[in-house]
C-alpha cells in the first residue's frame, strides 16, 4: 500500500471509526484522537500511552438504575480504531481477549472497534517494534484486524488478522493484502522461557527487597495508567442529578498503587505500604498471569520505565531481586 | 453472551438485629428457586444506587429456598441494607468462589474457628452439613471456637445455644468475665485462650474465618495440636469489585485471586504468599 493509498484508507476508515494515533508533542508520541493523516507520527517511537481505552474504557456504564431496579445497557459503542498500533501493544489486546473473554460489555466494544498494527520489516527479519528477536511467525500470535508493515520509504505491506479486516480492506477496494490464521497467543516452541525466570525472581526475593523499592515509589499509579497490561477496575453506582434513586452503575479505571484499593469495610487494608503494592504490581505481571494464562503480564513496551517519576525500571528491580533471595529458597526449591 | 454482573432479584422475608451494628436478613430468591452453591463459596449483593457487597448466605434449618446474610454496618452499601425491612428487595449474582472440598471432609473431624463476624461462613458450612444429614456427630468431633468481643456482640446467640447441644462450642470475649451461655462455656480473653481452657478437638480438619490478626496467632495454635499446614483452611475476605470474575485485581493475594481460587485455602498454600494477614 503506498502512501497515497494509505491516506485515502485513512479517510475511509475516519468515515466510520473515531481515531486513535500517536501523535507528536516535544520528545515523545501521545496515542490520541487524530483527524487526518498527516497527524499521525509513524515512527517506531512507543508513545506514552497507550490504546487500552478503545478496549476498555476510562469509563464504562455497565446499568442504568431506576427505583432501584437496574437495566442493562443498551447503547452501543461508538466505533473506534486503534491505528498504527506496535506489536507490542497488540500482543496486550491478546491478554486482555484472555482476562475479558466471558465479559460481554469487553466482547461488545471489541466487535465495535478495529485494530490497525504496525510494524517494520527490514529484509528477512523484523526490527523496530518488534525488535530483533521477533521473527515473521510472530504475525500468527498477535490479534490485530489490520496490520500494515513498513517495507519501503513510503510502502507498506498489508495483512488482515480477522474477518473485519478483510472486509474493511475489501469495502474499501484494496485487496492486495495477505491473511495471517491467528495462532494462539503461545509460540510453537512453547513458553517463553523468560517468564519462569522472572517468575522467580519475583516470587523468591526477600521481604526486605521490596522494602527498598517500597521507599523510592510513590505509588502515584503513572506506571499502571500507562501500562498496555494493567485492567485494574472499580464498579460503582452513581446517581443522577436530575431524578431521585436514578443512575447508573460504572466501571472506571483504578490502579493498584491507589490507597484504598484493597480498603474493605471497617477500614482494614491489605496493601497497606508502597512495598507491599509494587511487590503486587510485579507479581501481577509475572506470577500471577503466568498462573492463569501462560503469557507474560508484561510486553516489554518499556512505558513504565520511562514515566517513572522516580527512574524506578524493571531491569534494575529484577537484578535487585537476584541479589536479594530469601535465604530459604535454594537452587533446587521452586515456590509456587 | 451471559452478563455475570446481572443480578437475580430477592425479596426479604424478615430482619434481626444480632448486635448493635450487624442485622441478619432472611430472604428468598423472587424466582423461588434455590441458590445453588457449596459452603464457603459468596454471593454478591446490590443495592441499585449505592452498589455492590459480597456476602456469605446460610441455607434456612427449618424453611426450603429461605437463605440469610449478617451484614455488619460499615459502609455505605451496608448501611443502606441496615435500612431495608421485610418486603424490600435486592439483587443477588453468583455463587463464586471455590467453597470448601467437603470430601476431605468425610469421616474426619471437624475444628471450626471463628472470630467476630468471621462465623457467617461457617455457619454456612453448619447449616450445609446439618441440612442434608452430614454433619455425623455420632462418629466424628465436631467443635466450635468462637471468639467475640462481648455478651453484646454474640451473633445469632439462641441458634448457637441450640448447635450447642448438637456438638461443643466454646467462646472467648474479649470484654467481661468466664460465665456459661446455656450449653457454651465462655471464657474471657482473646480467642488463643481457648487453646489453653478447652479440649480442642484434634485429627481432622480445621477451619479459620475471622480477621487478619486472628489468622496470625491461632494458625500456630492449630498446628501446635497437631494440624498439618494442609489441613487447615482459611476462608479470606477481601475487597472485590469484579467479585467471582479474577479480573478487577482488587482481591489478589500473591499469586491467587481470593474471588476465583479462594475464598477458602489451605495453609499450606498461602504460608508463603505475603500479604494474606
Amino acid at each position: 500500500m503506498t502512501r497515497q493509498q494509505l491516506k485515502k484508507f485513512f479517510v475511509y476508515l475516519k468515515k466510520k471509526y473515531r481515531v486513535y494515533a500517536p501523535v507528536r508533542d516535544g520528545n515523545e508520541l501521545y496515542v490520541d484522537e487524530v483527524h487526518e493523516l498527516e497527524e499521525v507520527d509513524f515512527s517506531p517511537q512507543i508513545p506514552i500511552n497507550t490504546y487500552k481505552h478503545v478496549l476498555v474504557p476510562k469509563r464504562d456504564e455497565l446499568f442504568t438504575f431506576r427505583r432501584g431496579k437496574l437495566a442493562e445497557r443498551k447503547e452501543p459503542y461508538a466505533p473506534e480504531c486503534g491505528f498504527l498500533m506496535s506489536v507490542m501493544d497488540l500482543k496486550a489486546v491478546g491478554l486482555f481477549h484472555q482476562v475479558f473473554e466471558r465479559d460481554p460489555y469487553y466482547q461488545k466494544k471489541r466487535q465495535s472497534n478495529l485494530l490497525v498494527g504496525h510494524a517494520f520489516f527490514e529484509g528477512s527479519g523484523f526490527s523496530g517494534h518488534l525488535r530483533e528477536r521477533y521473527e515473521e511467525d510472530i504475525l500468527e500470535h498477535v490479534i490485530f484486524d489490520i496490520l500494515l508493515v513498513k517495507s519501503g520509504k513510503n510502502e507498506w505491506k498489508v495483512f488482515t488478522g480477522s474477518e473485519r479486516g478483510q472486509e474493511t480492506l475489501d469495502a474499501f477496494g484494496f485487496t492486495a493484502y495477505e491473511h495471517i490464521e491467528f495462532a494462539g497467543l503461545i509460540k510453537e516452541e512453547g513458553i517463553d522461557p523468560d517468564l519462569e525466570r522472572h517468575r522467580k525472581q519475583i516470587v523468591e526475593a526477600s521481604q526486605d527487597a521490596w522494602l527498598h523499592w517500597g521507599e523510592i515509589c510513590m505509588a502515584c499509579g503513572k506506571c499502571a495508567i500507562d501500562c498496555p497490561t494493567c485492567y485494574c477496575f472499580n464498579i460503582a453506582d452513581e446517581h443522577a442529578t436530575k431524578e431521585k434513586g436514578s443512575g447508573k452503575r460504572v466501571r472506571s479505571w483504578t490502579t493498584c498503587f491507589y490507597n484504598d484499593f484493597s480498603e474493605i469495610g471497617g477500614g482494614e487494608k491489605f496493601l497497606k505500604t508502597n512495598a507491599q503494592r509494587i511487590q503486587n504490581w510485579y507479581a501481577h505481571k509475572w506470577v500471577r498471569t503466568p498462573r492463569e494464562f501462560q503469557i507474560m503480564g508484561c510486553v516489554n513496551c518499556g512505558r513504565c520505565d520511562r514515566v517513572c517519576p522516580v527512574g524506578i525500571k524493571r531491569a534494575d528491580v529484577f537484578k535487585w531481586m537476584d541479589e536479594h533471595k530469601d535465604p530459604k529458597y535454594s537452587k533446587k526449591k521452586i515456590l509456587v | 453472551m451471559l452478563n455475570p454482573y446481572q443480578t437475580q432479584e430477592a425479596k426479604i422475608t424478615g430482619t434481626e438485629q444480632q448486635t448493635p451494628n450487624v442485622k441478619s436478613f432472611r430472604f428468598k430468591l423472587k424466582s423461588g428457586g434455590a441458590l445453588v452453591y457449596n459452603p464457603g463459596q459468596f454471593f454478591v449483593f446490590s443495592l441499585p444506587g449505592f452498589g455492590e457487597s459480597v456476602f456469605v448466605p446460610a441455607e434456612s434449618l427449618t424453611e426450603k429456598n429461605t437463605y440469610d446474610i449478617a451484614v455488619m454496618n460499615v459502609g455505605r452499601v451496608t448501611g443502606k441494607f441496615h435500612e431495608l425491612k421485610a418486603g424490600d428487595t435486592f439483587g443477588v449474582r453468583g455463587p463464586y468462589g471455590n467453597g470448601f472440598d467437603l470430601k476431605k471432609f468425610e469421616k474426619k473431624n471437624i475444628l471450626l474457628i471463628a472470630g467476630g463476624l468471621g462465623l457467617v461462613p461457617l455457619r454456612s458450612l453448619l447449616h450445609y452439613l446439618i441440612n442434608r444429614n452430614l454433619l455425623d456427630t455420632e462418629h466424628r468431633q465436631v467443635q466450635l471456637l468462637y471468639g467475640c468481643r462481648d455478651l453484646g456482640a454474640i451473633l445469632f446467640k439462641s441458634e448457637m445455644k441450640k448447635l450447642g447441644k448438637m456438638f461443643t462450642i466454646t467462646m472467648s470475649m474479649d470484654q467481661g468475665t468466664d460465665t456459661t451461655i446455656g450449653p457454651i462455656s465462655c471464657y474471657k480473653g482473646v480467642i488463643t485462650v481457648l487453646f489453653k481452657k478447652a479440649d480442642v478437638v484434634k485429627n481432622g480438619v480445621a477451619v479459620l474465618c475471622g480477621p487478619p490478626i486472628m489468622f496470625k496467632f491461632v494458625v500456630p495454635e492449630v498446628q501446635n495440636v497437631g494440624y498439618s499446614d494442609e489441613s487447615i483452611y482459611l476462608s479470606l475476605e477481601r475487597r472485590m469489585h469484579c467479585a467471582g470474575l479474577g479480573t478487577c485485581q482488587h482481591c489478589a493475594i500473591g499469586p491467587y485471586y481470593v474471588c476465583k481460587d479462594g475464598p477458602v485455602f489451605t495453609y499450606a498454600q498461602l504460608k508463603d504468599t505475603v500479604q494474606y494477614k
